[in-house]
């Protein structure tokens, strides 16, 4: 059974190359632009996991992660997807209650396999796709 | 239009300096995304983000400037909130591609300028800790840094019950006694948090807190369906932060489900432990600089 995520990202490029790394390791991927699209995208698909940017344009990261937490999906993975230093990014991921974050930009070699390890044992990481 | 084209010496390019008004909102959202791509704290805005934005904060587009090449294409923006004697920079960027070429210098000045002839005699900024071009291009300019502001979150959750204070009368504040409360409000709220930003803001909700011994205060907010904005909260006694706790407590104790960000926090405030004690946390810094003209 295929491996349905959601991707609520608002920059086109960070999106596109995300939705294309993620199909071709095997993925169905749901792009949502913004963090109402995303939410709503979430609430239709009931995805295996959520990839959130936390900087969006209407609502940000957080507050979505919050409502979706609050509308049920208590035990969907959700990753933060965030250019944000990395101390900030886990508190703020932490607190809440991300499964953990991916940090930009992304690095096309590791980027699908760091989904994967949410996906398998859900722990709280930080994972720095910084190719340099 | 107003024109304004200086060459610079390095690459002979003519900026050109466009009064922010000439454009939709959705285009001042669009020019400002851009220039934001790679920023420490990306915060991206739509059209009805910037729209409000725009009215909350007294942003003049008059004053406001976007840079553009001479073919029209937008490079950067700077805009300019004004009120009274004071004048506020924000939203300042420039697309990344166009950097190091003083282009922010250049909207510094156009800002600036502008803020002299809209009567202006003082300016100020706020800063994300950690960007330090924009920091030593501010110190150029001659701006001072006065304190470091926090702006913090809160999860949805209710407080815990074990926490909860005791020996507090809760009222809720009338509209009227809102007003009266943000008008005598004590301190120096940075811009984003000061009476006419929350005023037109609107949506403010209000509890006052007393204890038998007389302690007193209030805190103010704005609500929304899901999320509760600019916290802000006065007690008779500045360091009370009992009473603070308190106040913080019953915001999450009647609005349990609600996101909470609030901004602008001083570093140096007594009263952010006790926001820390309602689960607040520091999403990221700013520093706050001022320029006496």
């Amino acid at each position: 059974m295929v491996n349905h995520i959601v991707v609520i990202e608002d920059n086109p490029q960070s999106a596109r190359l995300a939705s294309k790394l993620l199909k071709r390791a095997g993925f169905e991927v749901t792009l949502a632009e913004d963090g109402e699209s995303g939410f709503q995208a979430v609430i239709e698909a009931a995805p295996d996991l959520v990839l959130v940017d936390l900087g969006l344009p209407d609502i940000d990261g957080q507050t979505v992660v919050a409502l979706l937490r609050r509308e049920g999906f208590a035990k969907t993975p959700i990753i933060a997807f965030t250019a944000w230093p990395q101390d900030s990014a886990r508190e703020m991921a932490s607190a809440y209650g991300c499964d953990g974050v991916i940090t930009k930009p992304i690095d096309t070699r590791t980027f699908a396999e760091q989904v994967e390890k949410f996906l398998s044992d859900g722990k709280m990481r930080v994972e720095n796709t910084d190719a340099s | 239009m107003t024109d304004t084209k200086r060459k610079t010496a390095e690459h002979a390019v003519v900026n050109i300096a466009v009064p922010a008004s000439e454009y939709t909102y959705k285009e001042l959202a669009d020019i400002y995304n851009q220039t934001r791509i790679d920023y420490i704290v990306p915060m991206p805005m739509n059209a009805k983000r910037m729209e409000e934005y725009v009215q909350f904060y007294d942003v003049s587009l008059d004053a406001s400037v976007v840079a553009t090449k001479e073919d029209g294409e937008p490079i950067a923006v700077g805009m300019l909130g004004l009120r009274d004697d004071r004048a506020w920079i924000t939203r300042l960027g420039v697309v990344p591609v166009h950097r190091e070429r003083r282009l922010g210098s250049f909207l510094m000045t156009e800002l600036i300028n502008g803020a002299r002839r809209f009567g202006a005699d003082r300016v100020q900024l706020e800063v994300i800790v950690g960007n330090k071009p924009a920091r030593r291009m501010f110190l150029k300019f001659g701006f001072q840094e006065v304190r470091e502001l926090y702006v913090a979150r809160r999860p949805p959750g209710p407080p815990s019950p074990l926490n909860r204070p005791r020996g507090y009368a809760i009222t809720h504040l009338s509209d009227t006694e809102i007003r009266a409360c943000l008008a005598s409000r004590p301190g120096t709220p940075s811009w984003v948090e000061d009476t006419p930003s929350l005023l037109t803001a609107g949506r403010l909700r209000g509890i006052r807190v007393e204890t038998q011994d007389r302690r007193r205060g209030w805190v103010i907010f704005h609500h929304t369906p899901f999320q509760i904005q600019h916290v802000t909260l006065s007690t008779n006694h500045p360091d009370d932060v009992d009473l603070a706790y308190a106040l913080i407590y019953s915001i999450h104790q009647l609005y349990p489900s609600h996101d909470t960000k609030t901004e602008n926090i001083p570093k140096t405030d007594p009263c952010w432990e006790s926001f820390e004690r309602n689960g607040y946390v520091v999403a990221f810094r700013r520093t706050e600089m001022t320029l006496d003209l």
